[in-house]
């Protein structure tokens, strides 16, 4: 599953995930948010998508201030609504819009949790998206944690359907950051639902060298530079052992 | 824990008991770690480990392979030995080389494998490996004991019992990495094979497979330096010869990074203590068991000598409070109700390194009433945010289960005294003074505590008098920072046991503490504390060897029961007898 051209690593989701977690906080992810935004990614990777690009794509350094939802969204999806038959699979009654640009790994987890509470009484709509296969990946993560399937429909584009196991039909590759994407799920039953296992996946994922070290400098802005008086105070018999 | 019989049992003791740092540090070594539970499961599934490779010089340089079948897989350690010069031997994570270099490998490998192997395994973090390769790792002489059982031996002499008895390993492992980690297998390629799924397996595999090849490498060198005179090390010393594993830092973020898995590990602990708590009597069987365990448990207190102070204090007293429990526990003793109960509340006014081993202790003797709950110990499921969920109901939930936590005053410099990082020195796990060290910026999130009490204080002063009905989903999106300890406070509600009760940024909290803790779930004794931030321990010390794991099975004899010779299960708390 080669996300590119070239030379490529060899990598396994877990892996994946934990470099991910990292690079999303490098990126400036507060640490709740950059575990969510690994995992979708991660989730992508596996499956054949550009998962690490759209790590890359994401962040809330260049994201703009954080979108505001009209106050009557909290009425909508509060358990003590009766607008709603979630239990039925009823038609989606309420609607958030936001039209400031959308950050997929700072506001995503978020905004997917907002559309995943209502479990089917809320439609969402985004005007822009920085990352928005990023934001697939997290409805995909939010499927399986909530027993959900979601609909995503990008810009005039098809609705895909997504549960914890893939989309269909595919998105494509590239997904504009200016096309709209409307989010909207409702509850599935343990029978209907083809659940992915609960559990990391095996298969080997590949990720191009140029993306591989993008991931990793991000990465490296968690690590703290090292002294001499750092590392003789690290943990350990001193810098030889010879017990 | 649905699928066990319905054993009786008393009240589990309280996580706010369990969970505290100083009784962690305080574990002992059970028989559902997971080195027990490995060894007793090769045992029972016949295993034999054979030796197809083996190309050691005549100073102990070269390659090697281990392979054994396992659950009808077969599993093969890839060892090097390499030369290393003084000047660069270190345990620790900034170390560059090592005395000798492993992979567990998925099946046997081939030449090519092998090749590939040695290029790569003494490279270790700096190298990619396959996932074909399950485990990778690294152990350095002890260079004491090494070079003095080679003398020994070669001149046909048995190494000095008082110098095994102290060190008690021939090489230590500085790092065990599984799961994804370089190239190397995510633990899911294996975890669902028979007799597999159990936490650690596979690294706990791969250590005793090390172990035998340390046992091996000794004899070799001296065979080859004094053909004529050399011996063999002798049974004894072998089975008490164990693996060393220097510890530090690198452990610890594990307790906070898997808290469903932590979860099930200390519930499953405390269900089996509540089980033999409840046992209304004690056969005569467990009774002598546990009186034969009693007395080595005191010869092995004795044997445990550590130069930290603060350690060699708590074994002093532990020494005097296990040799007066076992004045008062009698012959009477046992024949009243619920014998292993009353010793469980004898030991609670004393230390907590006695309450511990008397846990330890009263698990010992009942394999069937405790040892099915070990399938109990692994997760499949992780961590999830429940978003709508009120705020009144998570801001209740914090102050039920977090009040430890919402007590403490972060503003008190001693609160927040420490940090957590990862050093881009080789991404060495380290422990820096906030009020003294760069880099608390970027702290590793180990400061739980500090987290969900700042949850707790923005969900106290929301702007708006009714937003305690707001599903959490909404707050989150104003304030994406607390998603993190939102997702811990709900996760402990429906796991009591994932939680250390402790500020682990504070200036009194012990790392040795945890790591301790981890390290008794693994099955290690002897701890050995170097510092606050590391120890050295002994895994394996005493346990059966290649030769005398699966023989019984593999021979038909019968399984139930113990038989003639050597108890593959008796190994808790080794000592080192008188020959």
């Amino acid at each position: 599953m080669a996300a590119g051209a070239g030379a490529s690593v060899k990598t396994s989701h877990r892996e994946l995930y934990a470099l991910l977690v990292k690079t999303g906080r490098g990126l400036g992810l507060p640490i709740g948010d950059a575990q969510d935004a690994a995992r979708a990614a991660a989730w992508l990777s596996l499956r054949g998508y550009a998962g690490v690009e759209a790590m890359l794509a994401t962040g809330p350094a260049s994201a703009p201030a954080r979108p505001r939802i009209d106050d009557s969204v909290a009425d909508v999806v509060g358990p003590a609504d009766g607008r709603s038959d979630p239990a039925s699979g009823s038609v989606p009654i309420g609607t958030a819009e936001v039209v400031e640009m959308v950050s997929a790994g700072g506001h995503g987890p978020g905004l997917v949790d907002l559309v995943a509470a209502g479990r089917g009484s809320l439609v969402l709509r985004l005007s822009a998206v920085d990352s928005p296969l990023l934001l697939f990946g997290l409805c995909a993560s939010a499927a399986t944690d909530h027993r959900l399937r979601f609909e995503l429909t990008v810009g005039s584009g098809p609705a895909h359907a997504l549960d914890g196991f893939d989309c269909r039909p595919r998105p494509p590759r590239l997904l504009p950051q200016s096309s709209p994407l409307t989010i909207s799920c409702r509850p599935v039953d343990a029978e209907q639902l083809e659940a992915e296992p609960r559990r990391w996946p095996t298969e080997e994922i590949s990720v191009d060298d140029d993306t591989w070290s993008a991931a990793n400098e991000l990465a490296a802005r968690t690590y703290v530079p090292s002294d001499e008086r750092s590392r003789m105070k690290g943990a350990g018999a001193g810098l030889t052992d010879n017990d | 824990m649905s699928g066990e019989l319905a054993w009786p049992q008393v009240g589990l003791r309280s996580p706010d008991e369990v969970m505290q740092l100083d009784r962690m540090g305080a574990f002992f070594p059970t028989r559902l770690s997971f080195m027990r539970s490995l060894i007793r499961d090769l045992d029972a599934d016949g295993c034999q480990v054979t030796r197809p490779v083996w190309e050691i010089d005549d100073d102990g340089y070269g390659r090697a392979v281990y392979a054994v079948d396992f659950g009808g897989h077969t599993y093969s350690l890839v060892a090097f030995s390499t030369p290393l010069a003084p000047e660069d031997r270190t345990d620790r994570v900034i170390a560059q080389a090592w005395d000798s270099s492993y992979v567990l490998f998925d099946g046997v490998p081939g030449p090519a494998e092998i090749d590939r192997l040695a290029d790569a395994a003494p490279r270790q973090e700096a190298a990619r490996f396959e996932p074909v390769d399950l485990i990778l790792s690294r152990a350095n002489r002890s260079v004491r004991l090494f070079d003095h059982v080679i003398e020994q031996l070669a001149l046909g002499h048995q190494p000095d019992p008082d110098m095994i008895r102290s060190i008690g390993y021939l090489m230590r492992t500085t790092a065990v990495y599984a799961n994804g980690k370089f190239g190397i297998a995510d633990r899911n390629r294996y975890a669902d094979r028979p007799l597999m799924d159990h936490p650690f397996r596979a690294e706990m595999l791969t250590v005793w497979l090390i172990r035998g090849f340390t046992m091996d490498l000794v004899e070799h060198i001296a065979a080859r330096r004094s053909p004529a005179a050399a011996v063999t090390l002798e049974r004894r010393l072998r089975r008490y010869l164990g693996i060393g594993n220097a510890t530090g830092l690198g452990m610890a973020p594990f307790l906070i990074s898997h808290p469903i898995l932590i979860n099930n590990w200390m519930l499953v602990r405390e269900t089996a203590l509540a089980r033999v708590r409840a046992l209304p009597a004690a056969d005569p069987g467990s009774r002598q068991r546990f009186r034969q365990l009693a007395a080595r448990v005191g010869l092995h207190l004795d044997q445990w000598q550590v130069e930290d102070e603060r350690q060699a204090s708590r074994i002093d007293v532990l020494r005097r409070e296990w040799a007066d429990l076992q004045e008062l526990i009698g012959d009477r003793w046992w024949d009243e109700p619920r014998p292993w109960d009353r010793l469980v509340e004898l030991s609670q006014d004393r230390s907590l390194e006695c309450q511990e081993l008397v846990v330890a202790a009263v698990l010992e003797p009942h394999p069937d009433v405790v040892d099915g709950l070990t399938s109990c110990m692994t997760s499949g499921v992780e961590p999830t945010l429940a978003p709508a969920m009120t705020l009144d109901e998570l801001r209740r939930l914090i102050e039920a289960q977090w009040d430890w936590a919402i007590a403490l005053d972060f503003d008190d410099p001693s609160e927040a005294a420490r940090f957590w990082y990862v050093s881009e020195d080789n991404l060495e796990p380290r422990l820096g003074n906030r009020h003294l060290d760069d880099g608390a910026e970027l702290e590793e999130p180990l400061d739980v505590a500090r987290r969900v009490k700042a949850l707790h204080q923005d969900l106290l002063h929301r702007p708006r008098p009714t937003a305690g009905s707001e599903p959490l989903a909404t707050f989150l999106l104003a304030k994406p920072h607390h998603r993190y300890a939102a997702r811990r406070v709900q996760t402990l509600a429906d796991h009591p046991y994932s939680e250390i009760r402790a500020n682990l940024i504070g200036e009194r909290c012990l790392p040795i503490d945890m790591l301790r803790a981890k390290l008794s779930l693994f099955g290690a004794a002897k701890f050995d504390p170097k510092s606050d931030l590391w120890t050295r321990v002994a895994l394996y010390q005493g346990a059966p060897l290649a030769d005398e794991v699966g023989a019984a099975a593999r021979s038909g004899a019968d399984s139930g029961g113990r038989r003639p010779g050597f108890d593959c299960d008796d190994w808790w708390l080794p000592v080192l007898e008188p020959r």
